[in-house]
């Protein structure tokens, strides 16, 4: 018989760690971390698990562990005012280095923006579980989405105009 | 909805922000102007290269193997823990609930002390002797 655990870790195993990887920019971090997480997993398991998958409350724990990590780090102000994309949007194909500036300015969120951009952007959660993993209300974590990838955005397009001149 | 309004909309409908009636009217337009439907196709192209999981280093390959061992031993710690501090903690508490039951009943409860009468202070007035009188 299959022991329940391998299923569970082979469908959430590299998923959260890639999550946390890219949530605390660190593999060293990530893999401490997914390990926490997973003994958790193993002596306090969900007793409710939505729609039979424990995915949200991996995610809400790994979550809850790599914001605890961040926070000790210095918090980063979001700027609000508009930037036009479309330039960006133009350039996309051609850039070499936007992958490196894509990481950049991912670590630069505030961790609460970067938690809920990483989750839906990355790992295609709906919303309302992106609330669910961050212990907030879908209406906020659309919110929180909204912001971080209007900043995220902002600063590729800012970074693409100054590399321009 | 004029073209205006689309483009602000565009990065909202992409993300599925949007409710399903502005997001069916925005389709309605984006499906009808040539401008706005290649906006929405370079906004999609954005996207996806920007939302694509960047590459990040692998987990640990021993990562599985102790997850497993440190969940075990953890186990093996905290049960016989649990199995001598449950009981001492429960017998502890049985303990001061008896003691106090004991002497709830012995001591006699507390006769409030009477209260003293407040002592009204005056303020000292000189003492005017009564006028004399002469005796005839």
């Amino acid at each position: 018989m299959a022991d329940p655990f391998d299923e569970v870790y082979c469908r959430y195993g590299e998923r959260l760690h890639a999550y946390l990887a890219r949530l605390t920019g660190d593999s060293w971090t990530a893999d401490e971390l997914c390990q926490e997480t997973f003994v958790r997993y193993l002596n306090h398991p969900p007793r409710t698990a939505v729609d039979g998958h424990v995915g949200p409350w991996l995610f809400r724990v790994a979550t809850n562990l790599g914001l605890d990590r961040l926070r000790r780090r210095r918090p980063v102000a979001l700027a609000t005012e508009p930037v036009d994309t479309e330039p960006l949007a133009a350039e996309v194909t051609q850039a070499r280095d936007l992958d490196a500036r894509i990481r950049a300015e991912i670590g630069r969120l505030p961790p609460m923006f970067r938690a809920a951009f990483l989750l839906r952007a990355n790992h295609d959660l709906a919303f309302r579980e992106v609330g669910r993993a961050l212990g907030i209300s879908e209406r906020a974590a659309k919110h929180r989405f909204r912001r971080a990838r209007d900043q995220l955005l902002a600063r590729l397009a800012r970074a693409g105009e100054e590399g321009d001149r | 909805m004029n073209c205006d309004e689309v483009r602000e909309a565009l990065a909202d409908r992409l993300d599925g922000l949007l409710e399903s009636e502005h997001a069916a009217r925005l389709d309605a337009h984006t499906t009808a102007c040539e401008k706005c439907a290649a906006a929405r196709e370079r906004q999609a192209s954005l996207r996806e290269r920007v939302y694509a999981p960047l590459a990040v280093e692998a987990a640990a390959e021993n990562l599985r193997a102790r997850i497993v061992e440190r969940a075990a031993s953890s186990r093996r710690v905290s049960r016989p823990f649990r199995r001598l501090v449950i009981p001492c903690v429960a017998s502890f508490a049985v303990g001061v609930l008896v003691t106090l039951a004991v002497l709830g009943q012995r001591v006699p409860e507390p006769v409030p002390a009477a209260r003293p009468a407040p002592v009204e202070i005056h303020e000292a007035r000189p003492v005017i002797p009564p006028p004399l009188r002469r005796i005839h």
